[in-house]
């Protein structure tokens, strides 16, 4: 392996976003983030998707800090731009599911976007929760929590003016799934760069094509998300490389179909939590995101693997 | 006979009906947002107040301490620094979700109905803890404050007749309460502004006023011993007139109890130090300068600081410090808390 020509990638990859600042008592994003950076922790970082959506509407402040006060790590939340370009959280590229209104996001301006109220997740209307810029959701997590950004890497160079001028680059781990060359030459260009990580679905020929080229080209990431449906032995090997090389896993369990049907709602149905989430333990993740925060979290307490 | 549609809708518009009595009846109007598990801090705190910090049993108060500390110890000081600066929505948000925010608001909340709707009679003096160092004291003929510091300082500016600031530091004091207090002609009186220029009320040097019934001598001590790092902290001494019972106040924010500058001759009924970052340094003071009847411990759990060794002191660290000050009435009241001068004692 040419590790020495790799090793600028390297450095872009997987230390680009770590500058940490002096710890701060109590900050719980500087104890997070040591545990994702430290190589020998057996601590399981929480990521929690959508924030707690069961409760509050997805991706609202409301939902963010229901999560921060579970304990969880990490927010996951979705981006999009405003018609005049403001970035907000939203899954959709619409706000029929989540807002009060119908048409593409990128058809509102911001002040229109928040003249509307956000659903719940039956689709009933609240009375007054407004749509997130994600400056604001970025401000509420700031020093307290974690941040993935899913569906965001398009808009990369504006995230990160954002982070740094929040001060929060350092805490915000972003995903995508472009060739290793585009995230080096976006970083490139860059004195300081978020966390990243690629995103590989077993399930797709492209999903395997991305994951061989970060080991054919000896490139390290962060971490990498694994999506897979059946567990081969090709699955299996993936995982041990990933370990091998010294990046971490992150491991969906959200739905069955991204984590060979080891899912959150699995635990929760079949009366035992262990009985699923001991197999996910199998596999080595660093990182479990999850839909049902309260019970991961409970369960990984109950093993000893967070606090 | 009554279709199934129609049947449908009367009992649709009944259930309407029944749902808007009820809310008027609770007083509410009937809410869709989501709201959070209330946090147990308000309670907290309620069952702190019941309490005294001159009680003879101090066993209540340190259970809720170890439970308030625990609240602090979550929240980092960048976080309360962003909560200090941030818009309104973030800052209410923060309330209902740190615990120790939720504390702090409520601190505020106690103290400004008190100095709101309080009315000490002839020969009494209401003393109340905003947070830090920060007092206020009400008589019957007026009410002032020292070192306040809050995000929503401001607010108390209407109820103050004038306020005392010891020191430049952040901690101490409040730019929107400064403000208010100035646009509306109210002494602000330290030893820093220099704006306006020639402020009759900036002094670097020991200078006495009168602001009403309030007699105010105030001298400079140090802050640090490092003469490099070291600002100037005024201690005002301030008689609070007769109709007070001749209540006499003294607050010394962050002064390092140098013994020759202390500049005190006549008695202390209540005095207010900080806790020394030097080991007992308030006794080179008290009880050999001057003698108070009560002392009350301050600058405890300053969230501003980043932990016990950045000065932010512990509930448990004030309570054994409070235990070796050379005054034997010396409280450590905390947040929101109210205490009564009266007949020569404090309650």
């Amino acid at each position: 392996m040419k590790r020495f020509a790799l090793i600028p990638v390297y450095v872009l990859l997987c230390l680009g976003g770590f500058v940490s600042e002096a710890q701060d008592y109590g900050k719980r994003t500087d104890r997070i983030l040591a545990e994702i950076h430290n190589p020998d922790s057996k601590y399981v970082v929480v990521a929690v998707h959508r924030g707690d959506w069961r409760n509050y509407p997805e991706n609202s402040i409301p939902s963010i800090e229901s999560i921060i006060r579970m304990g969880a790590d990490i927010m996951e939340l979705d981006i999009c731009l405003t018609k005049d370009s403001v970035l907000v959280l939203s899954h959709d590229r619409t706000v029929n599911r989540c807002l009060t209104g119908k048409g593409p996001v990128s058809d509102f301006t911001l002040a229109e976007l928040k003249a509307m109220r956000l659903k719940r997740a039956h689709g009933v209307a609240t009375d007054s929760l407004r749509i997130p810029t994600l400056r604001e959701a970025l401000e509420c997590c700031k020093d307290r929590i974690c941040v993935n950004i899913d569906k965001g890497y398009e808009y990369y160079d504006m995230v990160l003016a954002i982070t740094e001028e929040l001060g929060v680059t350092d805490q915000v781990l972003i995903k995508g799934g472009q060739p290793v060359a585009t995230v080096a030459g976006q970083m490139s260009s860059h004195p300081r760069n978020m966390m990243y990580m690629p995103v590989c679905n077993f399930d797709t020929e492209s999903g395997w094509n991305l994951f061989n080229e970060y080991m054919e080209t000896g490139t390290v990431p962060l971490a990498f998300e694994i999506c897979w449906k059946k567990l081969t032995p090709a699955v299996e090997k993936a995982f041990d490389k990933i370990h091998e090389t010294g990046s971490k896993l992150w491991i969906n369990t959200i739905w069955g179909s991204l984590c060979g049907y080891l899912d959150d709602d699995r635990a929760l149905d079949c009366g035992d939590p262990a009985k699923i989430y001991d197999q996910i333990l199998s596999f080595g993740p660093t990182f479990i995101q999850t839909d049902r925060p309260e019970l991961l979290l409970e369960y990984l307490r109950s093993k000893g693997l967070h606090d | 006979m009554m279709t199934f549609r129609r049947c449908t809708g009367l009992l649709l518009a009944a259930a309407v009906l029944l749902c808007c009595v009820s809310c008027a009846k609770n007083g509410s109007r009937c809410q869709n947002n989501p709201q959070p598990k209330r946090s147990e801090a308000g309670a907290v705190m309620e069952s702190l107040w019941k309490t005294s910090p001159a009680d003879a049993d101090l066993t209540s108060r340190k259970a809720l301490f170890v439970t308030i500390q625990g609240y602090a110890d979550a929240l980092s000081a960048s976080t309360f620094k962003s909560f200090l600066t941030a818009r309104d929505w973030l800052a209410e948000s923060l309330v209902k979700s740190e615990d120790i925010l939720c504390c702090y608001d409520a601190a505020f909340r106690r103290v400004l109905e008190g100095v709101k709707n309080d009315r000490p009679s002839r020969g009494e003096v209401h003393l109340y803890l905003l947070y830090n160092m920060g007092y206020i004291v009400k008589t019957s003929s007026g009410c002032f404050g020292v070192d306040i510091f809050h995000r929503r300082a401001a607010e108390l500016g209407s109820y103050l007749d004038f306020i005392c600031i010891t020191h430049v530091h952040q901690d101490h004091k409040s730019e929107a309460l400064v403000d208010a207090m100035l646009s509306a002609g109210k002494p602000v009186v330290q030893n820093y502004l220099d704006n306006p220029p020639g402020y009759p009320y900036t002094s670097t040097s020991a200078k006495d006023y009168v602001i009403g019934g309030f007699k105010i001598h105030s001298f400079i001590t140090n802050h640090n011993n490092d003469a490099k790092k070291n600002v100037p902290v005024t201690v005002f001494r301030i008689d609070c007139g007769q109709d007070s019972g001749g209540f006499t106040f003294m607050h010394s924010g962050d002064s390092n109890y140098i013994a020759s500058q202390y500049d005190v001759t006549t008695d202390i009924d209540v005095f207010i130090p900080r806790y020394a970052p030097n080991e007992l340094a308030e006794n080179s003071v008290i009880g050999i300068v001057f003698k108070p009847e009560y002392v009350l411990l301050s600058h405890i759990l300053e969230l501003s600081h980043t932990d016990p060794d950045a000065s932010r002191w512990t509930l448990q660290q004030g309570l054994v410090r409070a235990a070796l000050l050379d005054c034997e009435k010396t409280y450590m009241p905390f947040w929101g808390e109210r205490l009564v001068w009266k007949d020569g004692a404090l309650k």
